[in-house]
């Protein structure tokens, strides 16, 4: 990546997604996403190592203000070592009144840029999709247009130096978000010119013009005609030396979707969530690449009263498709519909159930191997709420002592299903979460060396608490530490409910971005 | 009011699951089960005597046939138990404390008859004190209750325990799901499983039935394999035996045999028999057994040659 001419620069960024805006404002859907979108995109093509970037999903304003503290304090001292340093803030969610809004807190925009103005990295970046966030170019120099004027720039010797600040709307207009995307339109274009679609020069590196000239004019266009009226973003531009600032490098990246120069139209490329990636508005006669993660991507095109779909496989090298290969489907069966929801996660986890009551061990349930498997859905219901359904499969060998019976070697059962809603914390790459759950268990038990007694089993309802933490290791990514207090509903020769606690850890995979 | 009847509907519904909490995972009842004895409980274990050996003394049909009849008596135990072991595979109908009920249920072949199960503890001291009563009786057509199988059992469960059960054909006359063949009177079972011996007695001096002699057939099996078994069979021309065979844990042993004729005569012969069921000793006054050729005060082979290790 470019620093001073001779060395890559040490990139250090921040990403913050909020959904939640506290008094008077309506809960966002795709403000985290477009966080974790952007630190995935910034992180594989943008040169942020993964130790110097930080996600803050659902955060306050005062975790907010301590990691940005803490990559400045890295930055600096970076600096200090003697390497080029660029610094990026990136922020999706609430702002009104000129500040930033992270749930029941505030920061002021001021503040942002005042901290942002002051570091002492080599390039600071701020991007900010949030309503109204143009009052943070307020200044002698902000522009509301549809590209960066840096003549001024490039006549000077040294690398780039100095602040840009970007706002996806003007001080006086809302940023708007499209469940017809999943996102916000200015991330989302700017995301897509990330990926490679802004890269007009061709020389496989998206810089911050060629992003914010793409971004602007998608953004522009597309809301036009939108209800709240058109959208623009704005920028600060304040840097001086030589050189253009690279956000991104796609044309290094291993895996790519190549567009010919034949193909033309808008195209949008899905994930495996089924949520937009990309949205290439490809003209005829340019060739395009977009760089785009490993995995299995659905490319669809608008075409007449009609949809064409395909799929692509990407992996190391660049994968070119051919319109006439689509399959041609009507409008009613786009692939997308349904995929402006939740964010969809799959837990599985191994663990271990035992009851509190040692009689209980001992005479009726003894201590198990569980496997589970849980689908988890994030987003959509607001204040960091999250639901589920879960499935668990458990067992083991005990030895049944009661008083009446000479100890008796049992193979025990278990099959449980429950639904779960649950608050998420979220502390960086660390989310604690607790909540309720409701399941319904089948247990049963069989005696190997009793032939004479019959196989058991009883079914009935468990009520509970659930907490967990999770660390995301990947933005896809997470190791999980399970706990579940549950309350056994069981009477079959009197009342004896009881309690008993499950403890497992897993691996969750989140689809999508 | 939208969400108010989504509320009680999810609410109904959470509730009728709950309510629907169900199943027989119980020990209590495992407890209650195992005062039943099983059919492996209940197993005549007689010590195998191979028979078919070219013997010179000639062959101890007592001790082959001993196996034989053991093999009628866990027939006949089997039966017995068959009509409660039923209650095994399924749940009872009614928990009580201490009482158990399985039914009433209808009769597959006599709809008019329906039967219930009733199992009662009393407890002791400690539960190897408890006493387990249990009684299988039928009706028809809702006339008043009448048994066809009770049981008792003293002890905690039944491998540890003694107990009885008494099997009453008059029961079955009454309902009218007797066979052609029933005979009248009861069938009794005592067993003893706690000590060593175990013991199995099948009492069929009041009703014969099974195959087998009128006669009170005792068991009594050691941990060591010994055994010791009363039984009665008769022969082709008529004549019935009494068999007191006292086997090793080898299948050795000897055996003193009371012969009655039809015409009434008995005589008595001891003997010793080896591993391969071969006569090796013989003290046959009335020269009953074949090896004699018909001389009465046959004494045939040593008795030096019995095994000392019978019970």
């Amino acid at each position: 990546m470019q620093g001073d001419g001779q060395r890559p620069a040490h990139r250090f960024a921040l990403f913050v997604g909020e959904q939640e805006g506290g008094e008077d404002t309506r809960p966002l859907r795709y403000a985290e996403r477009d966080a974790r979108r952007m630190h995935g995109i910034l992180t594989r093509l943008g040169g942020v190592r993964d130790e110097d970037a930080r996600l803050i999903l659902s955060g306050d304003a005062a975790e907010l203000r301590a990691a940005l503290s803490q990559l400045i304090d890295k930055a600096n001292a970076a600096k200090a070592a003697g390497e080029p340093t660029w610094l990026l803030f990136y922020y999706s969610g609430h702002s009104k009144d000129g500040d930033l809004r992270l749930r029941d807190t505030k920061v002021p925009m001021a503040e942002l840029r005042a901290r942002l103005g002051e570091a002492s990295a080599d390039v600071r970046i701020g991007l900010f999709d949030s309503c109204q966030s143009g009052v943070i170019t307020r200044n002698k120099g902000a522009r509301a247009a549809p590209a960066f004027d840096v003549q001024q720039a490039r006549a000077a010797n040294a690398g780039p130096k100095g602040l840009v600040l970007i706002a996806s709307s003007a001080a006086d207009e809302e940023s708007q978000e499209s469940d017809e995307i999943n996102a916000s339109f200015f991330t989302h274009y700017l995301a897509t010119g990330l990926l490679g679609d802004a890269d007009t020069s061709g020389d496989g590196k998206v810089t911050l013009a060629e992003a914010y000239a793409y971004a602007y004019g998608r953004t522009v266009g597309s809301t036009a005609g939108s209800a709240a009226g058109a959208q623009h973003p704005v920028y600060l531009y304040d840097l001086g030396g030589a050189g253009d600032v690279v956000l991104t490098e796609p044309g290094n990246a291993k895996g790519s979707l190549l567009f010919s120069a034949q193909q033309e139209g808008v195209y949008v490329v899905l994930d495996g969530g089924r949520r937009a990636v990309a949205e290439v508005a490809k003209p005829r006669g340019e060739q395009r690449r977009l760089s785009l993660a490993a995995g299995t991507y659905t490319i669809k095109k608008r075409d007449g009263d009609g949809l064409l779909v395909g799929e692509v496989k990407i992996d190391q090298g660049a994968v070119g498709f051919d319109d006439a290969r689509l399959t041609r489907r009507p409008l009613t069966d786009d692939p997308q519909k349904g995929a402006s929801g939740p964010r969809w996660s799959l837990l599985a986890t191994l663990g271990r159930q035992t009851f509190f009551d040692k009689g209980a061990r001992d005479g009726l349930f003894p201590p198990s191997a569980l496997f589970g498997l849980e689908v988890a859905a994030r987003g959509d219901l607001g204040h960091s709420l999250a639901w589920g359904f879960d499935l668990g499969l458990g067992g083991g060998d005990g030895t049944l002592t009661i008083p009446d019976l000479d100890p008796t070697p049992v193979k025990f059962g278990e099959l449980s299903g429950g639904g779960s809603l649950w608050r998420d914390f979220h502390f960086g790459s660390l989310t604690a979460s607790v909540g309720g759950r409701v399941a319904f268990i089948f247990l049963g038990r069989s005696f190997p060396d009793r032939r004479d007694l019959p196989g058991q089993s009883f079914f009935t309802v468990t009520p509970g608490l659930v907490t967990g933490l999770s660390w995301s290791f990947t933005s896809s990514l997470s190791l999980v530490a399970r706990g579940r207090l549950n309350y056994l509903l069981y009477s079959v020769d009197k009342n004896q409910s009881l309690g008993y606690a499950e403890l497992s850890i897993g691996v969750d995979y989140a689809f999508g971005e | 009011m939208h969400s108010a009847s989504n509320g009680i509907r999810w609410g109904l519904v959470s509730a009728a699951l709950a309510l629907c909490a169900c199943g027989n995972y119980s020990n209590e009842d495992l407890v209650f089960l195992s005062a039943i004895p099983s059919r492996e409980q209940l197993q005549i274990a007689v010590p195998k005597a191979a028979g078919q050996a070219l013997c010179a003394l000639g062959e101890a049909t007592y001790a082959t046939g001993a196996q034989t009849q053991g093999t009628n008596v866990d027939k006949g135990v089997d039966n017995i138990l068959g009509l409660v072991d039923a209650i095994r595979a399924v749940p009872p109908t009614v928990r009580d404390g201490d009482r158990r009920t399985w039914g009433p249920w209808r009769d597959d072949k006599h709809a008019s008859v329906e039967y219930v199960v009733t199992m009662i503890r009393t407890r002791g001291a400690t539960p190897a004190n408890d006493n387990f009563g249990y009684l299988l009786a039928g009706r028809k057509d809702g006339s008043a209750w009448v048994s066809l199988l009770s049981g008792t059992f003293n002890g905690s469960q039944a491998r540890h325990g003694t107990g009885a059960l008494r099997l009453d054909f008059e029961g079955a006359w009454k309902l009218g799901t007797n066979g052609a063949d029933d005979p009248h009177g009861a069938i009794q079972v005592a067993y003893t499983l706690g000590g060593d011996p175990r013991t199995i007695e099948l009492d069929l001096t009041a009703a014969p039935g099974f195959g087998l002699s009128v006669y009170h057939y005792v068991w009594a099996g050691y941990a060591d394999g010994r055994a010791i078994f009363d039984f009665k069979f008769g022969d082709q021309s008529g004549n019935a035996f009494t068999v007191d065979a006292r086997f090793t844990s080898k299948g050795d042993g000897r055996a003193s045999i009371t012969g009655t004729a039809p015409n009434g005569d008995t005589a008595h012969i001891d003997s010793c028999f080896d591993g391969q069921a071969c006569i090796t000793w013989l003290d046959d006054i009335h020269g009953f057994t074949p090896a004699c050729g018909g001389h009465a005060f046959c004494k045939l082979g040593s008795q030096a040659a019995c095994p000392s290790g019978t019970p």
